[in-house]
Formats: structure tokens, C-alpha cells, sequence
């Protein structure tokens, strides 16, 4: 796009040699994409990008203000028990994580994850600067560039640049918008639905139209232009997809976005990272309903839809890593409201078969007044060293590029993913603790 | 863009930004009274919004309704939905119909600013629009926000219902001051945050009543400050908190702070994604000297050099797309709006002929108000750049040129809007190319667009020969990359 200028100059070269529009014309020569299989019939896309295995990884992001401590609240706790009243998760309700940590009760599709190891939990985790500000705090979570001031780029494309990606299919939005993460040079997809995509016809075949469309598009330099080539190509390749969900689905909006994006994964559509945006009230800042009530019914529908998503992905839930954002948790002690306004750090879920999970990741902070920063759980980890882990880990990127990913970013391993090529080896399961 | 595709002529360049579209009885408006006049005319409190839009809203019956007649007419309270789906229905009909079309912007624009979603305060959501934005949009900025600040409808959305002097809620006081005025790198800090709260608790809207409460025991008294502002905040009754409350609100719509928000928010809406900071200091003066005089702020944005510059930088969001189609076909409703139907509880206006359009636009992710978060619709180019906007937009292009639906719509025959023109098809390009580009094509592009349309003629068909050629052409153009700009 002409009107920005990218941030990354680090890109230069993983983008020399291969245009978007070479690429395609070869890709669509061979169909939507290279597929592969194993013995177990894995039907899976690869990008032509030389990568022969990476993960697709997905984001989720909670808008709103996700507070960690409902959906993993520290058991015993008693600064907890005294300032939320009612806005919090009682100890005998609680699943049970850990000595530590317990998990809401309706996240019991994250329980089972857990115990199956493909669940990890980083809790006070956020963003390096908080400003209580939904806004600021989401601009700048999907910008992820705290480093480099102006930057106009979204990580989750810096992502697709670094890995040489060229497909206009790499980079979905399940959504009627774009969100800030995928802003940039890749090319990258939004819609919400399979349905009214697909190009209609006028009085000419549906090829010329195609043709006709992109050539003019072709005269325009305007970032407008060229994304109107690429819904052209993407909207002709999605015309295969068919929605054939394998599990029952929870009847909710952001069920539905993982459906479509089930569908696409299982069609081999040669996606390298997806954003699905959670449906769901987090912005409690009255009657939070951590029991009964908003946050519950929250919890319950990312639980059935994450369970759903996983049945329906079958043996490609084994090449998909989720993690899940949220611009900030919430204050620790509740209002008059029965509500808990804006706060600062909260907890990421990192899911998938390449995650080493069962285990809570967290240099806890604690909950005493003087712990607290402005009477919120402080931020001990980054949240881009659990990103910056996963796509070097799992999507399989360089230090270097890493470093372009996240600038002036110095990351530490978490240890929270498997290489990836101990992929094929079955996870063996660990007992309930 | 080149410059070279895009030919300046003012009129169409102030159309293409201060309303939903060009439409030649403005642009002959315009061009015998010149630019300036006519923006008076719109701003202009008197101006009728038409025959042709008023009897389409006859039917509407909350948009008359208080509050309290909202919450006891037994479609809505049965239904809330429906409230809401009024709302968006009568706001579509005003864009596309309305002779005060840079009012309708504006009012769009306020509402977007102090956003509150019509699924919020099914009760208040109308009255919002009308008492607190409609009634003030040609009036001052700091007068909107005072009714703002106690309307039940952003009393509900921004938790002012739950604010109590005990624990204050904090939604309102923050958005107060990073949304409606300074913006985050306006100054202010948590304290101020708090504080905005503690003015504001105790003031609630009691629904069984439906009627403003200013309760002394919920309200949090002691010295404030917010931002330079201070008061004792030491009253106790209703009268004096709401001063305070006032007080507070007025002080904060008049920092410099906010004068430039509001400019850049102004400007983005119809200048430019980034405007440049000669108009912002511009605008962020008039408003000043104004103490926040809408239409003054808008005029002086009018009339700066910056303004006709800016020609096509701005992406149509969906409902400018949608406008500018309709109004240049001159499309009508195929039907009369039927009056709603108080027997049918479950869906009190069944057949309005205008759903498909509320339902295009919520598909596109803008049906009006309907905004998830207290920050309104995004106004740059990227959120709205991507295949689901653009294919479903040629589709209903092509659908609009070709009056595929013609159960909801109805396109008058070409003949008229070509009038004159030969039935050739590059004649019927190129006069298609003046009336929707107002320009000539680029010589690429129309032989790209003849080649498809030359051969078209089905002498078999009961269409003309002009219309043939015309849908074809006006399809094409329609997804033209020029005619998504504004």
C-alpha cells in the first residue's frame, strides 16, 4: 500500500524474488494450495513459503477487558475473597489447575486441555504500558511495536512478511473488519460468514468480469486496488469451501467464526495466522456475573466453542496453536456495581498439540495493596514473549525475524511450546493431578 | 490515485464529502447559488427534510415518542428489538432521502461521537438521537455533551446508573474525557478518572419513573479536580450536584485539548484519514472563539484551502456507498412503507421495504449505530478495505444497476438519467462515466468497460437497447476504484 509507508524495513529482502502476484499465478495453477498426507489421511495445505509444517497460529482476541483473576482466579487467596465479594470465583466452585491456581467452572474444555497437555496458562501477564484505556490499549497490543513510535503495521502481518508468505489467503480475519493486528504489506482477508462472497454475475462470463475487475483495480496504486485484486483471486478460491462442520456447535456468534474458520482449515486453504474476535461482554464494569451471570455465560460459550473447534478440526487440531489477547484485565477490587472497572494485567491461554501445557506460567506478582500497581494485578510478563515464543516455535520463524516481528524487543523463552518437529510424536497423556 | 484520474470540480468534490452522494438536483442547486450559500442553506434549522423523505417516516412512531411512551408501547417493551430496528430504519430512510443531507452527516458524525449502540436503552435510544444529538448537531458541542452527560440512554451505556459515591464507576468519567473531549494524550490522569466519577454518582435515570434521579446519599461529596477544573463539590442537593456535574462537562468541552480532538474527528469525517495540521489549527480556533459552535467549526473546515485538496481521500464506509448508488440512480422504494402494526407484537414493522438495505449494511459491519464499542464506527481506510466489503459491494452494485430487486426497489428507467444519449454503447459510457465520475474515463479503462459491454444487445430481450448497455456500464463503474472514494 502506497499511502503508508511500512514500517519494516527488515522485510525488504524476505520479499525479494517473489511477488504476491507471481506467486498466486502459480499457486492457483496448482489448486489452492500443496496438500500433503500422512498415514492417518492428515489432509493439510502448506504455503509455498518453504516452511514444511508450521502451525497455523490463531489469535483470540477478548475485547474489553478480559479479567484474568475470574477465569483464573489464585485459590485461598485472601485479598481476593475480600475485594470481590460477589465479582469473583469461589474456591469450592473452582476447577483446579495447580496448588495455586484454580480455573472457572465453565471453562471445562480448557480443564480437559489442560490435563491433555495442550493447554499452557500465562497469568499477570499484559502490556508493557497500561493506560486503562480500551482503545490505546488494543491499538497499540495489536501494533506491538512499544519500541519503534509510528509504526502503522499490525504484528500479526509483520508475521506473514517474515515468513515470506504471499497467499491472499495467509492472513484471515474472521470479521467484518480488519483488525489493527493484520494492517500492513501482506496481503490479508476479512469476512465473517462463506455466505454472499462469492463474486455474482453480470452479462459477460464470469471470467471476463473476474479479469475486467482486476485489471482495472490494476491501475490504481491505492491500497484499495490492491486489496480488490486479491478479494477477486480469494473470493474465486473460497468458492470450494463449503461449510461441512464435523461437531455441534454452541449457536453463537463466535461459534460460528470458528466454524468458518474449521471450514477453511479443513478445505487445505493455505492459512498461516487467522484473528477471530470473541463475541462476548468482558467490559463488566457493573454486575461482572462471574457466577451466574455475564462472564459466566461468557466462559461457558468459549469453552462449547473451543471444544467444538477442536472436534471439528479433528487431526488438524494438531496443527493449529491458539492464543488468546485481551488489552487489559480489571481492577482487583470490585465497585459499588457489583462490577470491576479497567485494570491492568491478566492471563493468556496458549492451546493446540504442539503446546506444552499443563502447566501455569507466572512470576506471580501478588495481591497485597503494596504488590499492586494503581490497585491492579501488575504485569510480570510481556505478552509478546508468549507471541514472540509461539511464532518462533511454532511457526517456525528466525530470531532475526522474530526481531522484526516484535522491534526492539528483546524475547526469553517461556517454555511453552514443543518443537515442532516433535509433532508426529504422539503427546503422551499425563493423569489428573 | 494520480491526480490525473480525479478532475476537480468543487461542486462535486463538497457533494462527494458532506453527503451521502451526489445527486444532480444538489449539484444544479449548488452550482447556481455557489458553495458557501449552499452549505448555509443546509445548516440552516428550517430547512424541511422533503416531501419524498417526510412520508416515508410517517409510519415511525417512537420517533415522537418520550421515553416514557417508548417503554409502555407495547411493540417495544413486547420486542425491544424493535425499538432499536426503528431506529436504523428511520436513520437510513433520513440518509438517503433527507434534503438535509450535511445535517444527516453531521447527525451520523455525534453519533458516532458519543456513541451509544441502539441494543442499549431500547427505551432511550430514539430520544438519544433526537433530543440530545439531532437537537443540538446545528448548535454547540459542550450544549450536546451536558445532555449527553444525563441522558438515560448514555447513563445506562456507560454505567452512570451504577455509579455510587461507595465505589465509584469509572466508565463514564473516563470516556467523558479520553472519548467526548481531551482524547488520551489530553492530560489527564487515573486521579481525574476517579474524580470525573465521584462528580458524576448518585445521577441515575429511575425507569419506573422514567425520569432523572439525583440522589444526595449516593453521591460522593469532598473537594475534586479534574484537569485544572476544581470545585468543593460540597452540595447536597439535587440542583447543586447537577451544577457541579455541568460545570465540570463545560470546562472540559472547552480545554484546547479537546478543540483539537473535536477538530481532528471532524476532519477525518470529511477531509482526510490524517488531515493536515493547517485545517486542524483552523477549526481548532473557530472553535475555541465559538466555545464550540457546530456549524461554525464546520464552515471554516468548508472553506479552508486543505478542504477541496482532500478530493477522494476518503474510503466510503458501506453507508456512503450504499447513498452514493441510491441517490445517483435516483432509486426509489417500490412500495409505501406500511405503518407498523401494534397487533404484531413479535414484529411490529414487517414489511418495511428498507430491511434489505438495514440488513446489507449490517452485513457490512455498519448497520447504523450498531457499533460494539463507545469509540463509534472507525473512520479510516483500513477496518473497511477488504474482501468482505468489496465483494458484497459490487454485488449490490450490479444488483442496484440492474433492479434485480425490484420487490424493495425501484430504478427509473435509464431513459431518463440518459436522456438524449444514443443508444451506442460508447455514448452510454461516457455519459454514464459524467453523471457517476463526473469526469471521463481513462482511456484503458473504457475499452476494458466496452469490451464487455459492445456485444451485450439481446434483441430478444424486453429491455431497451440503451438499458441494456446502461446496467452493464453503470455495474462496472460502480465497482470502479474512483467511485469507492469520497
Amino acid at each position: 500500500m502506497t499511502e503508508q509507508p511500512c514500517g519494516c524495513p527488515d522485510f525488504a529482502n524476505a520479499r525479494a524474488g517473489l511477488t504476491r502476484r507471481t506467486f498466486l499465478n502459480g499457486m492457483l495453477a496448482m489448486g489452492a494450495g500443496i496438500v500433503i498426507s500422512n498415514t492417518t489421511g492428515l489432509r493439510y495445505a502448506i504455503a509455498a513459503s518453504g516452511d514444511t509444517g508450521a502451525d497455523v497460529i490463531i489469535t483470540l482476541s477478548m475485547r474489553g477487558g478480559m479479567d484474568g483473576l475470574m477465569a483464573v482466579p489464585i485459590l485461598g487467596d485472601r485479598n481476593l475473597a475480600r475485594l470481590r465479594p460477589t465479582a469473583s470465583v469461589l474456591d469450592s466452585q473452582a476447577l483446579i489447575l495447580d496448588r495455586t491456581f484454580g480455573l472457572h467452572p465453565n471453562l471445562a474444555t480448557f480443564k480437559s486441555l489442560y490435563e491433555a497437555r495442550e493447554l499452557a496458562v500465562i497469568h499477570a501477564v499484559g502490556t508493557p504500558i497500561g493506560t486503562r484505556s480500551h482503545f490505546d490499549d488494543q491499538n497499540s497490543l495489536e501494533l506491538a511495536a512499544y519500541g519503534k513510535p509510528g509504526t502503522a503495521t499490525g504484528w500479526q502481518n509483520r508475521y506473514l512478511e517474515a515468513t515470506g508468505t504471499t497467499g491472499v489467503l495467509s492472513g484471515i480475519a474472521v470479521s467484518d473488519q480488519t483488525p489493527v493486528a493484520l494492517y500492513g504489506e501482506a496481503s490479508t482477508m476479512a469476512f465473517e460468514s462463506l455466505d454472499d462472497i462469492a463474486l455474482g454475475d453480470i452479462e459477460t462470463d464470469h471470467k471476463t468480469y473476474v479479469d475486467t475487475l482486476k485489471r482495472i483495480h490494476s491501475r490504481s496504486d491505492r491500497h484499495w486496488s490492491q486489496t480488490a485484486i486479491d478479494s477477486l483471486t480469494a473470493s474465486e478460491a473460497l468458492k470450494q469451501v463449503k461449510s461441512n462442520p464435523n461437531a455441534k456447535y454452541p449457536d453463537s456468534s463466535s461459534a460460528n467464526r470458528f466454524k468458518v474458520l474449521a471450514s477453511l482449515l479443513k478445505a487445505g486453504i493455505p492459512i498461516k495466522t487467522a484473528a477471530i474476535d470473541f463475541d462476548g461482554e468482558f467490559d463488566v464494569h457493573s454486575n461482572a456475573g462471574v457466577r451466574d451471570g455475564s462472564m459466566a455465560n461468557n466462559f461457558s460459550d468459549l469453552s462449547a466453542s473451543i471444544a467444538a473447534f477442536k472436534a471439528d478440526l479433528g487431526p488438524l487440531w494438531r496443527r493449529v496453536t491458539i492464543v488468546t489477547l485481551t488489552e487489559f484485565g480489571r481492577r482487583l477490587e470490585e465497585n459499588a456495581s457489583a462490577g470491576v472497572d479497567h485494570g491492568w494485567a491478566s492471563v493468556m491461554f496458549v492451546m493446540g498439540g504442539g503446546v506444552r501445557g499443563g502447566q501455569v506460567v507466572a512470576k506471580w506478582p501478588g495481591l497485597n495493596e503494596s504488590q499492586l500497581d494503581s490497585g491492579d494485578l501488575a504485569v510480570t510478563t510481556d505478552y509478546r514473549h508468549v507471541l514472540a515464543e509461539v511464532l518462533k516455535v511454532r511457526g517456525g520463524l528466525s530470531s532475526g525475524a522474530i526481531s522484526a516481528v516484535f522491534p526492539s524487543f528483546v524475547p526469553k523463552t517461556l517454555n511453552i511450546t514443543h518443537p515442532l518437529h516433535l509433532r508426529t510424536t504422539p503427546q503422551r497423556k499425563r493423569p489428573a493431578k | 490515485m494520480s491526480a490525473t484520474q480525479y478532475t476537480v470540480i468543487p461542486e462535486r468534490v463538497t457533494l462527494a464529502k458532506l453527503t451521502y452522494g451526489y445527486a444532480a438536483s444538489d449539484f444544479s442547486s449548488m452550482k447556481a447559488s455557489g458553495i458557501s450559500p449552499w452549505v448555509e442553506s443546509q445548516l440552516d434549522p428550517n430547512l424541511a427534510e422533503g416531501d419524498s423523505c417526510a412520508k416515508k417516516l410517517v409510519g415511525f412512531k417512537s420517533l415522537g415518542m418520550s421515553v416514557k411512551q417508548i417503554s409502555a408501547f407495547d411493540p417495544f417493551s413486547k420486542n425491544n428489538y424493535s425499538a432499536g430496528f426503528e431506529l436504523s430504519t428511520t436513520t437510513v430512510i433520513r440518509r438517503l432521502f433527507s434534503q438535509r443531507q450535511l445535517y444527516e452527516m453531521l447527525v451520523e458524525h455525534f453519533n458516532d461521537y458519543l456513541h451509544v449502540p441502539t441494543y442499549i436503552a431500547w427505551q432511550a435510544r430514539m430520544p438519544y438521537d433526537r433530543d440530545v444529538i439531532r437537537a443540538n448537531v446545528l448548535g454547540s458541542y459542550p450544549d450536546m455533551l451536558v445532555a449527553s452527560s444525563l441522558h438515560p440512554a448514555m447513563l445506562e451505556y456507560l454505567n452512570g446508573n451504577d455509579n455510587t459515591k461507595d465505589a465509584p464507576n469509572e466508565n463514564y468519567g473516563r470516556e467523558l474525557q479520553e472519548l467526548h473531549t481531551l482524547t488520551s494524550h489530553g492530560g489527564y490522569v487515573e486521579s481525574d478518572v476517579v474524580n470525573a466519577a465521584r462528580v458524576f454518582s448518585g445521577i441515575s435515570w429511575d425507569y419506573d419513573a422514567s425520569q432523572l434521579v439525583i440522589d444526595p446519599d449516593s453521591h460522593w461529596t469532598g473537594a475534586v479536580s479534574v484537569v485544572g477544573w476544581k470545585s468543593s463539590n460540597d452540595g447536597t442537593t439535587p440542583a447543586a450536584i447537577r451544577s457541579v456535574a455541568e460545570s465540570l462537562v463545560r470546562y472540559l468541552a472547552l480545554r484546547p485539548e479537546t478543540a483539537r480532538a473535536f477538530s481532528i474527528r471532524l476532519a477525518r469525517r470529511f477531509v482526510s484519514d490524517e488531515p493536515p495540521n493547517s485545517i486542524l489549527d483552523v477549526m481548532s480556533a473557530k472553535y475555541l472563539q465559538t466555545a464550540g459552535h457546530i456549524p461554525s467549526v464546520v464552515k471554516a473546515m468548508v472553506v479552508a484551502p486543505e478542504f477541496l485538496l482532500s478530493a477522494g481521500q476518503k474510503v466510503k464506509r458501506p453507508m456512503e456507498y450504499v447513498g452514493s448508488v441510491v441517490r445517483a440512480l435516483k432509486v426509489e422504494l417500490a412500495t409505501a412503507i406500511q405503518p407498523g402494526d401494534a397487533s404484531r407484537t413479535d414484529d411490529y414493522f414487517h414489511d418495511s421495504v428498507i430491511s434489505s438495505l438495514v440488513w446489507y449494511l449490517s452485513t457490512q459491519g455498519q448497520e447504523p449505530m450498531n457499533w460494539p464499542f463507545p469509540n463509534g464506527f472507525p473512520d479510516k481506510a483500513n477496518p473497511w478495505t477488504n474482501l468482505n466489503g468489496q465483494i458484497r459491494r459490487w454485488n449490490l452494485g450490479a444488483s442496484l444497476a440492474h433492479g434485480w430487486n425490484e420487490q424493495d426497489f425501484h430504478i427509473p428507467p435509464y431513459e431518463q438519467l440518459l436522456s438524449g444519449v444514443t443508444a451506442e454503447p460508447a455514448a452510454v459510457v461516457d455519459a454514464l462515466s459524467q453523471i457517476f465520475l463526473g469526469t471521463a474515463l481513462a482511456q484503458d479503462d473504457r475499452n476494458d468497460i466496452l469490451a464487455i459491454v459492445s456485444p451485450i444487445y439481446d434483441a430478444s430481450s424486453t429491455q431497451s437497447k440503451l438499458a441494456q448497455y446502461a446496467q452493464t456500464a453503470t455495474s462496472l463503474i460502480l465497482s470502479m476504484p474512483t467511485w469507492n472514494f469520497r
